[in-house]
């Protein structure tokens, strides 16, 4: 992905999806839960306004009006009912959809503006109770190009001279739009009120309305139906009145408008003499730069001519530019020509700017929006010490970044009188000289905004941002602060790096200490040897501490996979018409990444047994005598060095004597063989290969995926997992797993002249087992340990080579493994000490063989092979 | 170079801010809610805020009454910036010592002006 920005989006859009499916759920359980409501408002509140960075306005139109129903709900105008929550769960199931679509090709496939529409259709109709007004989507700024400029000109004709007037000295001042709306025919019945809707636009100065088409006679026409359009003036910036219009966005046309749009020359043309010598006064007046000269000669004119003559049109219009401030000469100069031709021709240089660029306008603009901010804060307040200088300040870096550095004595005057007086006013005055200032530059700006450097400056600011997102990579612009931002998120491939590094860095530290022995023994050098051994030992202490700190940052809390269940339990329950609430405890246990991740599928496997086969109907679960709501709870928690993950049901439980029968009927055992089998031992069949309880294959699990698929996961994990049940009491799956995948302990074994690894989770103990004490038993070695017969087997037979030659009178020195739940005997030539290492796969042209988990490099350069005992024994 | 602390608790809009402000030669610090943020500005010299509105643990508006009413930042410049353009938010962000208000996803153009202007820094 080359946008950083988009790749910072996508995994957090997936949390919010994530957070607030789970707050639905929370919700629709105890819909007066005011956190969880305010938890799902707020998730999906800040996933429309991240959104809105990113051009996808199928999603965030479809997210803000998901934000409007939580809205309403959270305010109780709106009843959250499941079927209510259905759809917003399946409002957020789309968008993330999108997310994937936006990961994948940074945008949305093309059928998403419609999926958007529908979906936005069916969840407003949920506000049919609601009024209308108090809902609110957002916009797609729809930019008028140059291709719109004649259907612009024609909606601005509906305006009479004397509106366009009106409105132009208040769109001089804060900018303007145009705006086009035709209601849908059918928009009546949407509870859309188009007249009401246009009258409360924000900043409205002109309307008008039209027919779409001529009115029928009465006898034909369809009163429910609209047939209006309407034309708007009004003052503000188009996202103003889009967030206005936001519900009626497909029905509007909104185009900004500088002053000038408005300037139309209309009436008849006449040209007598006088004209000729007014214009020839007034260009020469407009060179020498005395535009007040130019005014009076506009008045007398205006009395001479007739109104309705085009020049009279333009001398109006010269008259309005000139009543304000000093405008383009451009301008008036065009206008001045307009008296003759009648028709007014806009000066280029402001098309020619486009619209993403800044006028200094939009800057004069802001800041006096800010002045009137300040202003407000004083106008009518109490007086205050703090307030004053907190407005003085604001005045004195305003003026200061516009360039108006001579403010500060004002200002410095202004505050000692206001204190002396204990009054705003003073502040206020010199707020009002600089927005004074600010109004007469903004003018000079809207009506030329050809000259000035200014504009230069802020064409460069506009166009570093691009840039400065494309350059903006990785991680270093996130951490660059210190220490303010608390969460980050890096992508794995860089923490396994690292977590490599390390492990490369613990094991070559090790060569350290045999350099010090070599030292020693070799060179004999004792003084260099011990030095050598001190550094060792601080090495050694901060790459274990490095180790373990980079292994925190791997842990994840198992509660990222459990969340997920609470919508599995849900809607798996809801189609199967059963009542199932799921429990889940100790969410914060933690657990290594690789770990949490390779969980879910198994979970999900067995979370469905139980749902589907484990869990009886309402019905079933009371003639048993149990309440008819079961539960189904996913448990966590650390034990020693590993994590323990359990997933039990109150539900029938698996019955011994039918596993025992499907297995005979699947030929996964023979019948004899099962009838030895232990009802233990016979629940244990569902992890064989091909076992399948459902006697027919349902919806959900079933799928060809049995338990035996669950264990082989869990055991590639380096973990184990249990089934027990009781019939009528439910069952309870266990999972095992390590706490971290990263670094196994072995323990060091000599054996048949060899070095070896041996996992130590594998290692029961320890034991010395006199010649005496080993029996034979049908050729195979046993010994008899705290009354429990173990089998021995012969690490030098496994290995095929020679056992190092041992007196008889001397011990054996046996390892007692667990492997595959029975208990082994290995019997080896020495023990050695127990240590961390990473584990390497074996690759190349040793990748195929079998019986080694991997391999290490010890502190010696030694490779050690470290065996997997289960492909081995 | 002006110091900016950005507060919202989307990272993604934090970056934003960044990747706008940076470039406009800003230095910019972050945090993820109004109580980081109030953390932020009692520890660190700041030459302005840039808040959102809606946050957990302590919202925007919570933050800049909080932080207006300890004398030492009560001159400091508060932009908060929110994904609703109405004026009563507009109007409680201003009752709670804001010294403007924006309304998101904001303009990079206006962000910049904004808060050149808010700083006392030449555009």
């Amino acid at each position: 992905m080359t946008n950083p920005l988009l790749a910072r989006f996508i995994p957090e859009a997936r949390e919010l999806i994530a957070s607030s499916s789970s707050g639905l759920l929370r919700l629709e359980k105890s819909p007066s839960d005011a956190d969880a409501v305010n938890e799902v408002f707020r998730a999906v509140h800040t996933l429309k306004g991240s959104s809105g960075l990113f051009d996808v306005p199928a999603l965030t139109r479809l997210v803000h009006v998901a934000e409007d129903l939580l809205g309403a709900i959270r305010v109780e105008q709106l009843i959250l009912d499941s079927n209510l929550v259905d759809q917003l769960l399946a409002t957020l199931d789309q968008v993330g959809i999108w997310i994937d679509q936006m990961e994948d090709s940074e945008r949305l496939s093309e059928d998403a503006d419609g999926i958007s529409s529908s979906m936005a259709k069916s969840l407003r109709s949920y506000f049919s109770a609601v009024d209308q007004s108090a809902i609110a989507p957002p916009q797609e700024p729809a930019a008028a190009s140059a291709a719109d400029a004649d259907r612009r000109r024609e909606w601005l004709c509906l305006f009479s001279e004397g509106e366009r007037l009106e409105a132009f000295s208040r769109i001089a001042e804060r900018g303007g739009v145009l705006v086009h709306y035709r209601p849908a025919e059918d928009c009546f019945f949407n509870g859309t009120d188009p007249l009401n809707l246009m009258l409360n636009a924000p900043g409205l100065l002109s309307l008008a309305v039209e027919p779409v088409s001529p009115f029928p006679p009465p006898m034909d026409l369809d009163p429910y139906l609209s047939n209006l359009s309407f034309v708007m003036l009004a003052a503000g910036s188009p996202k103003e009145i889009e967030h206005h219009l936001r519900y009626e966005l497909e029905h509007v046309v909104v185009a900004a408008l500088r002053p000038s749009d408005l300037i139309m020359v209309s009436g008849a043309t006449s040209d007598a003499p006088v004209w000729g010598d007014f214009r020839e006064q007034a260009h020469l007046l407009l060179t020498a730069g005395d535009l007040l000269g130019i005014r009076p000669r506009i008045r007398t004119m205006l009395e001479l001519v007739a109104p309705d003559l085009a020049a009279a049109s333009a001398l109006r219009w010269l008259d309005a530019l000139l009543e304000r401030s000093t405008p383009a000469p451009d301008l008036i100069a065009a206008l001045i020509d307009a008296t003759r031709s009648g028709v007014f021709v806009d000066p280029p240089p402001d098309a020619a700017l486009p619209d993403r660029k800044v006028p200094p306008a939009r800057a004069l603009t802001l800041a006096r929006d800010i002045l009137a901010v300040q202003k407000r804060g004083l106008d009518g307040q109490a007086f205050d010490e703090d307030k004053l200088r907190t407005a003085a300040g604001a005045l004195g870096r305003l003026a200061q970044s516009l360039h108006h550095g001579n403010m500060d004595a004002a200002i410095a005057v202004a505050i000692e009188s206001a204190l002396s007086s204990q009054s705003f006013s003073p502040l206020s005055v010199v707020l009002d000289r600089l927005d004074a200032a600010l109004a007469q530059e903004s003018m000079r700006a809207t009506a030329a905004p050809s000259d000035g450097s200014n504009r230069e400056a802020r064409d460069g600011i506009a166009e570093m941002v691009p840039v400065a997102i494309a350059s903006n990579g990785g991680l270093d612009h996130v951490d660059g602060g210190r220490g303010a931002a608390k969460l980050l998120k890096v992508d794995q491939a860089k923490i396994d790096l690292l977590m490599n590094l390390i492990g490369e860095l613990v094991v070559s530290k090790n060569s350290l200490s045999f350099l010090a022995k070599r030292a020693e023994d070799v060179y004999k050098c004792r003084e260099l040897g011990r030095e050598l051994k001190d550094k060792y030992a601080v090495i050694d202490r901060l790459s274990q501490e490095m180790q373990s700190a980079i292994m925190q940052v791997r842990m994840l809390p198992v509660s990222d996979v459990f969340d997920r269940f609470h919508r599995v339990v849900r809607d798996v329950s809801r189609k199967l018409e059963k009542e199932i609430d799921l429990a889940i405890e100790g969410g914060d246990t933690a657990a290594d990444k690789t770990i949490i991740e390779a969980l879910g599928d198994p979970l999900l496997h067995i979370v469905r047994n139980s749902l589907d086969h484990g869990v009886e109907l309402p019905a079933q679960r009371l003639a048993a005598g149990k309440p008819p709501r079961a539960t189904i709870t996913l448990r966590a928690y650390q034990e020693a060095d590993q994590v323990v993950i359990e997933v039990g049901d109150d539900g029938r439980g698996i019955d011994p004597t039918r596993i025992r029968d499907v297995a005979v009927a699947k030929g996964v055992i023979n019948r004899g063989e099962a009838n030895a089998l232990s009802d233990q031992e016979a629940i244990n069949l569902v992890f064989r290969p091909g076992f399948s309880t459902a006697a027919e294959v349902s919806d959900l699990s079933g799928r060809g995926v049995g338990m035996d698929v669950v264990r082989t996961v869990v055991e590639k994990l380096g973990g184990r997992v249990t089934m027990t049940s009781r019939v009528g009491e439910g069952s309870q799956t266990r999972l095992m797993l390590p706490l971290s995948m990263a670094v196994t302990r072995v323990m060091l074994v000599e054996a048949a002249g060899g070095l070896y690894g041996v996992p130590m989770d594998l290692i029961v103990e320890t034991v010395r087992v006199a010649a005496d004490r080993i029996h034979t038993v049908k050729q195979a070695e046993v010994f008899v340990l705290r009354e429990q017969l173990i089998p021995l087997v012969r690490m030098s037979t496994l290995l095929k080579a020679a056992a190092r030659p041992h007196s008889p009178d001397e011990a054996e020195a046996v390892l007692v493994c667990r492997v595959d739940g029975r208990l082994v005997g290995l019997v080896i030539d020495e023990f050695r000490v127990g240590m961390d290492v990473v584990l390497k796969p074996l690759e190349g042209i040793v990748a195929g063989l079998r019986g080694f988990a991997g391999t290490t490099l010890l502190g010696d350069g030694r490779v050690l092979l470290v065996l997997d005992l289960k492909e081995f024994l | 170079m002006k110091r900016i602390l950005v507060v919202d608790d989307s990272l993604t809009t934090r970056m934003f801010y960044r990747s706008v402000l940076e470039p406009a030669g800003f230095h910019v610090e972050e945090a993820s809610n109004g109580l980081e943020g109030l953390e932020q500005v009692m520890l660190h010299r700041f030459d302005m805020a840039i808040v959102d509105v809606n946050m957990p643990k302590m919202d925007g508006y919570a933050m800049t009454e909080e932080l207006r009413r300890n004398p030492d930042l009560s001159a400091l410049p508060v932009l908060t910036i929110s994904t609703e353009a109405s004026a009563a938010d507009a109007a409680r962000a201003y009752s709670a010592g804001a010294n403007y208000y924006l309304v998101k996803p904001a303009d990079p153009t206006d962000l910049t002006l904004v808060t050149q202007m808010l700083t006392g820094t030449a555009s």
